[in-house]
């Protein structure tokens, strides 16, 4: 690698500030400000010379937007069948009525689902149903999206696949399935009741129900909501066999995305649905944001920036390794909530790799940054790809979700999260652990 | 190229097959077909060890993905200011309401503004036009369509920057703006003016039927279907200087493409339409139609089909300059009738390239390259990427174009061009002028 020069860095930075104060801002629609900032960086970048449009289109992590998009396709294939109410209403059902019931009962769901399937999924698949339950009960559906979104960050964090930054951790460090959740299910679920207290106690006002919606719950029948019995039936074949590949997707040898892309393809072949409305339900505005997210990433890498922070990791291993485990849990928190989870990883693997290659023990600090990019997901509405889906969803089908609410569950969340993972991480540290 | 591995060859070759069949067939939406395709040549490159995910995306010319976005995003922000519909009732008046004389019209503007303009944009900021002619007329828009589509396809071929291939063979070959206009104008000039004769004489019926509305015309006012004054002089702007912009975009190191989303970006932040609005409206099919077709065609390239093909092209140069060229010519025109022209003329670049760097003198193969992909593109409705738009535009509309529809104008004018320009270039070729 080059040195950096004083004006790659200090343009791409400039650039980077200016488009994520835009987002920040809300006046203008945050995937409108994400793209003029990618033109801008890489308009900036051919004029210094650190990046062009070839380099920024390889930024681009495909294998997350096609994910997105074909669980995206699976899903809206699903909504017209009816089966997410069939779903929404047997659970409201379970419940009696009882709202914060079912926020206990989301929330498990939730985080055992994020287990297995990556956040995003998880989060597309639920969000209708949850909408559809909120609507029959008669309650917000906000508090409900909101704690299956946090809870699901939470919870991916614990397993291999259950996030997209532990992918690209475990193949990078070679941690395997069993490594991860000896190492970090314990931490994890204690953030998540932690988590799961505090939301119910944030939220406890908006989830009172009349009695007249439960009983009109209870009247209810659940099979009536299926409205087309064919299409279920297929599509359920198509999400079970496109989850089973999702689990076996590596002695497959096929990518994550190419699984999401296969599942919607054969359900667009085997429904055949108008192309042109299942395509309009798609949400371009998530799709479109990442891809220039993992672009003015990319610029910032290229740039430089990030070069300078992994030698600023390098030098406080030398202080201690108890020090460096918390600088990067609350550094990667921090910075995954500011440039979103994934792109920042992607970014860090190298600097990681650089150093365990230089013979540093660097166990702990590979898990302090997947605690930290995991937990620090919730910190801001585009701390992870599944938060921008959700605000997206909201302001769509139900209310806006606006940057004050965030900053009183997501970031407090996060933080609360992240003491108890730099408690634990810091007695595993002494106890010499990990 | 040494070791084609056969197994990899003819499933690659099969999937290609199949894929364009069902493309033509059109059982089903041709998107559908095509990501289907795009997704078994990934899972078998993979197995079968000739592609991957990573070539897939390399395979994708994002120039050109982009370079349709940002035209689409800023014609829709155009379209909502009422503009096209008073460049159309302006138009109309022009014509007096004669269906043929604006089809002549109609035909040197396009073909004028393609020379200047890529004929995807040109396509996308005349159609809409086009249908509100026809609107207003009360008559069917496909003659307008068909016309414009095939002379912007012929128009483009004129000029360096005229057509995606030009740019891409003026690049590779080193020619200049006045290199094309001086060898490839004559030619398309004569061609043209048969081609436009042609299509009044195929559409003669439609053409000729005095339309009902003239009264209507005669009372509408053109100043007055201007919805968004501020709105609309704000485009005519950004259009503008899109449109600069791409005249120098290669002086100051900007890629069509990024000029395109420049544009689309001034739009976006500086009207600030809804942005879930615009982007619903995306023509999405096209560019994942486009997206998938990069990657199945990427698919035949790492299989060695393409490089085996153009050995055989390589070959011919042994039987005399002009029989080379006439190869070059039909082979150039059959093959991007049916791929498009832009994937094909991608993989011919380095094998004349590399019989060049034999010290062959091959300028007059380049030029038949050029009018060959340029020419054949009007066959097919898959052949160049603005018969895939205006089709596509069309399926909003009462009237969709159909494959049959299409080959009918467009297999009999593309015949007819292609003889006489062979004709043309054998005689130029021969007598040393080329």
């Amino acid at each position: 690698m080059q040195t950096p020069s004083v004006w790659a860095i200090s343009a791409s930075v400039v650039v980077f500030v200016a488009t994520y104060v835009g987002i920040l801002s809300e006046r203008v629609h945050r995937t409108a400000v994400a793209i003029a900032g990618a033109v801008a960086m890489i308009a900036v970048g051919s004029w210094f010379g650190f990046y062009d449009m070839v380099a920024a289109g390889r930024a681009v992590d495909f294998g997350t937007i096609f994910l997105l998009f074909g669980m995206m396709i699976v899903v809206e294939l699903f909504k017209e069948t009816g089966f997410f109410q069939y779903l929404a209403i047997v659970a409201a059902k379970l419940t009696r009525g009882r709202a914060w019931l079912l926020l206990i009962y989301l929330g498990i769901v939730t985080s055992v689902v994020s287990m297995v399937l990556d956040n995003v999924t998880t989060i597309i698949i639920l969000v209708p149903v949850t909408v559809s339950i909120a609507d029959i009960m008669g309650v917000p559906a906000l508090p409900f999206l909101i704690a299956e979104l946090l809870l699901s960050n939470i919870g991916g964090v614990a397993t291999l696949i259950g996030d997209p930054p532990n992918i690209l951790i475990g193949s990078a460090a070679g941690f395997s399935f069993t490594d991860f959740l000896v190492h970090l299910a314990p931490i994890v679920i204690v953030s998540w009741a932690v988590a799961q207290g505090f939301l119910l106690l944030v939220f406890w006002r908006r989830l009172r129900t009349s009695s007249e919606s439960v009983e009109r719950l209870m009247a209810m029948n659940e099979r009536r909501a299926i409205t087309d019995a064919v299409t279920t039936r297929r599509m359920l074949i198509v999400l079970v066999g496109t989850i089973v590949t999702f689990l076996v997707h590596d002695r497959l040898a096929l990518e994550p995305g190419v699984v999401a892309l296969a599942g919607a393809s054969v359900g667009l072949f085997w429904v055949r649905p108008p192309l042109e409305k299942i395509l309009q339900g798609i949400h371009w505005d998530v799709l479109l944001f990442f891809i220039a997210l993992f672009m003015i990433v990319g610029g910032l890498e290229a740039g430089g920036l990030l070069e300078i922070v992994g030698r600023g990791i390098q030098a406080l291993t030398a202080v201690g390794m108890a020090v460096a485990v918390v600088a990067v849990l609350w550094g990667s928190a921090l910075a995954s909530g500011v440039l979103s989870n994934v792109p920042f990883t992607i970014a860090m693997l190298p600097v990681f790799k650089g150093l365990a290659a230089q013979g540093l023990p660097i166990g702990p600090l590979w898990w302090a940054l997947a605690l930290g990019v995991g937990l620090g997901a919730n910190l801001t509405p585009i701390g992870a790809a599944s938060n921008v889906v959700v605000t997206s969803l909201a302001a769509a089908t139900t209310e806006r979700l606006p940057l004050r609410t965030w900053l009183r569950t997501g970031s407090a969340v996060a933080v609360l999260t992240c003491i108890v993972g730099t408690g634990a991480l810091l007695v595993a540290v002494a106890l010499g652990l990990l | 190229m040494s070791g084609v591995d056969w197994v990899s060859f003819s499933v690659a070759v099969f999937l290609f097959l199949v894929t364009y069949l069902g493309i033509l067939t059109e059982r089903l939406h041709r998107t559908v077909v095509a990501l289907t395709g795009a997704v078994a040549m990934l899972a078998l490159g993979r197995w079968l060890g000739f592609y991957t995910v990573d070539e897939a995306i390399g395979a994708i010319d994002f120039n050109t993905i982009t370079l349709l976005m940002g035209m689409m995003i800023v014609v829709r922000v155009v379209k909502e200011t009422g503009s096209f519909e008073y460049l159309a009732i302006r138009a109309t008046k022009l014509a007096h309401g004669r269906p043929w004389l604006l089809m002549l019209y109609l035909g040197v503007v396009t073909s004028v503004l393609s020379m200047v303009l890529d004929n995807v944009t040109t396509i996308i900021i005349l159609v809409p036009v086009t249908f509100s002619i026809a609107d207003i007329l009360s008559i069917s828009p496909i003659p307008f369509l068909m016309g414009e589509v095939i002379l912007s396809n012929i128009g483009g071929v004129a000029t360096l920057i005229g057509d995606p291939p030009n740019v891409l063979i003026g690049s590779a070959a080193g020619f200049s703006f006045t290199d094309f206009l001086v060898h490839l104008a004559p030619i398309v000039l004569i061609v043209w003016a048969v081609t436009q004769g042609m299509l009044l004489l195929l559409y003669r019926r439609e053409l000729l039927k005095s339309p009902a509305n003239l009264d209507r015309l005669a009372e509408m006012d053109a100043s007055k279907v201007v919805t968004d004054r501020r709105g609309a002089k704000r485009m005519l702007w950004v259009l503008g200087l899109t449109v600069v912009l791409y005249l120098i975009h290669d002086r100051i190191g900007l890629d069509p493409g990024l000029v395109a989303l420049l544009g689309a970006c001034m739009a976006l932040v500086w009207i600030r339409p809804k942005l879930e609005e615009v982007l619903g409206d995306i023509h999405w099919d096209v560019l994942l139609f486009f997206a998938a077709l990069f990657i199945v065609v990427g698919g035949l390239d790492k299989a060695g089909v393409l490089g085996m093909l153009a050995n055989a092209v390589a070959g011919l140069t042994g039987h005399g300059m002009a029989i080379a060229a006439l190869a070059i010519f039909w082979g150039g025109a059959l093959m991007s009738a049916v791929v498009d022209n832009v994937p094909f003329t991608i993989a011919m670049l380095p094998v004349l390239a590399g019989l060049s760097a034999r010290g062959l003198q091959i300028d007059a193969l380049w030029w038949a390259l050029a009018l060959g992909v340029g020419f054949g593109g009007n066959a097919t409705p898959v052949g160049a990427t603005s018969n895939v738009i205006t089709i596509s535009m069309s399926e909003r509309t009462p009237t969709p174009i159909s494959t049959r529809m299409w080959l009918r104008t467009g297999l009999t004018t593309t015949l007819v061009g292609c003889v006489l320009a062979s004709g043309l270039l054998f005689a130029a070729v021969e007598l040393g002028l080329l």
